[in-house]
């Protein structure tokens, strides 16, 4: 039986076992932990701790749960040049993340017009399958520089505003991207898929300020109650999926090549320095940055939306971006380690990156107060902003949670749902909801997710990220 | 007996897939994947496209054909009703030639339940035992 030893009330240290080069470090509390223990998620974590070059531990959020290969919230980190790069430590959906808009509107102010603008932003931001604008369409050349320059290249075209850089990740572009090591797939997969939510899990969501638990920080998020704030879940679509499926075919035979044994072949890796480790980087970069750029352009068409049903001119709205994260990544990131130094590729699969204050990866504007974390719950209660800490960066590669994770499979909420009227149900939750697909909307019912309060308060109790505020959610356009 | 069946699975979605033989059960995972993107029998096997394709194992392959499928869906619109499946060993690899029927996607009679991102090799072992193949497959979505 693999030993779980308590730290404190907040951290699981999983020791090091055969194979394992480190600990694995579970952040949950004592009633998580007994959850976490009934699938396979922590064998996963203990797997991760066999990627070659993996520094310092294998993490797991609180809000883990069991992935492919590597758990879904989970964090590795691994030496940039002796250790190596896992597709399956970002995903399929690369760049899958979070965009977090704020406006200078109030709940009461928009109250009127709710339902207008949920249906706005309904036409103008497509869902569901085979949706897209025709206003938007990308040639090779156009595609092309998506993939080089991200959200950059949506800003460029009027999608967006120069200011909207400053708060996203990177700032919306991540560097060594080379589109030559996209596949022509991958390609004809994106190009109509740009500035599209697409379906299952991902949203974007009307809400507004029900708490703030830090003043301070808050308002230097530009946050105040019952504002008005927008929510954007999507990734890079199916030239993201795409790219993951085309590298995770390479792997399998790198890993074999290299000599790299491994617990599950889902970890498939390469060497960061090999053709395969590389080419794999060139092309998540790529796909990531089409991501940015996904969101960005969908964040532009919200706040047209907002604009034009109050009849406003977009500026007038005060939407602006408090910030964009990334919640599937490989990035090259440096840490102090052991007082040393050291260049490394985080891996972040279903978790965000939270930087501390003063960190230079954290926006100008937030110097004093640290990076926003958003932290997305499901549909009917709330979501949560949080702030990075110094205690992040120490522990976790300044990384934490990035959501509340399924408590039911979809079969059991399609059954759970049967003869309800969820369209209903949450209109007298005072959440309006459009989507494409009813049972999208049956699968991603609010009892179908964890409580995501439970997941922050062990992120703020284990000092990792700072709550901030809470965000309730009155309009949903879904998938 | 249907050749495939949905089971629970907390995030994403899991099918078992069986046949007679392992061509069949790759005909029941086309199935299986249409039946996961809309309800399969809204589709009607109208068009014919040949998929030619090649792997390492059978187990590559039967993910690899999934995921061309899914690329055929998203790319050129193509539902698939059904296939029909011929598998040959080919030196060290599988060769897998098919018909695949099926009619380009109509949002108005195919009213989609889930898009998905990619089949996966999640716990993939395809299994014969006494002329009958088995294997669960799970799709990212």
């Amino acid at each position: 039986m693999a030993r779980i030893e308590q730290v404190d009330a907040y951290r699981y240290r999983l020791p090091r076992e055969e194979g394992m080069l480190v600990d694995g470090m579970v952040y949950a509390d004592e009633r998580m932990m007994r959850d976490i223990q009934k699938d396979e998620s922590l064998q996963q974590v203990r797997n991760v701790a066999h990627l070659p070059g993996i520094v310092r531990a294998s993490i797991a959020m609180p809000d883990i749960h069991w992935g492919y290969g590597f758990p879904i919230g989970g964090v590795a980190a691994t030496d940039a040049d002796e250790g190596v790069v896992s597709p399956g430590g970002v995903g399929y959906d690369i760049n899958c993340g979070v965009r977090l808009l704020r406006s200078t509107l109030t709940r009461e102010e928009i109250a009127p017009r709710l339902e207008s603008i949920v249906a706005a932003m309904y036409r103008n931001v497509p869902t569901g399958v085979g949706a897209h604008r025709r206003d938007l369409r990308l040639t090779g050349g156009d595609l092309r520089h998506v993939l080089e320059k991200g959200a950059g290249w949506a800003v460029s075209q009027g999608l967006g505003r120069a200011e909207d850089l400053d708060t996203v990740e990177e700032r919306g572009c991540i560097a060594g991207a080379d589109p030559d090591l996209v596949s022509e797939r991958a390609e004809e997969r994106g190009r109509t898929q740009l500035g599209t939510l697409g379906s299952g899990n991902h949203f974007a969501e009307m809400q507004y300020v029900a708490e703030v638990y830090d003043e301070r920080i808050a308002a230097a998020f530009g946050l105040f109650a019952n504002q008005i704030t927008v929510m954007i879940h999507s990734g890079s679509r199916g030239l993201g999926h795409q790219v993951c499926t085309d590298h995770l075919r390479v792997m399998g035979d790198a890993s074999r090549r290299y000599g790299i044994t491994l617990p599950d072949r889902q970890l498939a890796c390469a060497p960061i320095a090999s053709p395969e480790g590389r080419a794999y980087l060139a092309a998540m970069a790529a796909a990531a940055n089409f991501a940015f750029a996904n969101r960005q352009v969908m964040a532009h068409w919200v706040r047209e939306s907002v604009a034009g049903v109050l009849g406003l001119a977009p500026d007038r709205t005060g939407i602006a971006t408090v910030y964009d994260v990334c919640h599937n990544i490989a990035k090259f990131e440096t840490f102090s380690v052991d007082g040393r130094s050291r260049r490394l590729c985080v891996h972040r699969k279903g978790a965000t990156r939270a930087y501390p204050p003063n960190h230079p990866g954290t926006p100008a504007a937030y110097r004093d107060v640290g990076q926003p974390v958003l932290i997305p719950g499901d549909m009917g209660r709330y979501s949560y902003v949080m702030a990075g800490t110094d205690r992040a960066l120490d522990e976790t590669f300044g990384s934490a949670c990035h959501g509340a994770g399924r408590v039911m499979s979809r079969g059991e909420a399609k059954r759970a749902v049967k003869g309800r009227s969820l369209f209903d149900e949450m209109k007298q939750r005072g959440v309006h909801v459009m989507a494409a697909g009813v049972a999208t909307v049956a699968e991603e019912m609010p009892e179908a997710y964890k409580d995501v309060s439970d997941v922050v308060n062990v992120v703020h109790g284990a000092g990792i990220a700072t709550r901030v505020a809470q965000l309730r959610p009155i309009g949903v356009i879904k998938g | 007996m249907s050749p495939y069946r949905f089971i629970d699975h907390t995030a994403d979605v899991a099918a078992d897939l069986t046949g007679r033989s392992a061509a069949e059960l790759f005909a029941s995972a086309a199935q299986a994947l249409t039946d996961t993107l809309t309800d399969r029998v809204r589709v009607s096997p109208i068009t014919t496209e040949r998929v030619q394709m090649d792997s390492g194992s059978l187990e590559d392959l039967l993910v690899d054909w999934l995921n061309e499928l899914l690329y055929r869906f998203e790319v050129r619109n193509l539902l698939v009703a059904d296939a029909d499946v011929a598998l040959r060993p080919d030196g060290d690899r599988w060769h897998l030639d098919a018909a695949v029927r099926g009619e380009p996607f109509d949002p108005a009679r195919h009213p989609i339940r889930v898009l998905v991102k990619s089949a996966t090799y999640h716990s993939l072992q395809l299994v014969e035992r006494d002329g009958h193949w088995s294997a669960t497959i799970v799709f990212d979505i």
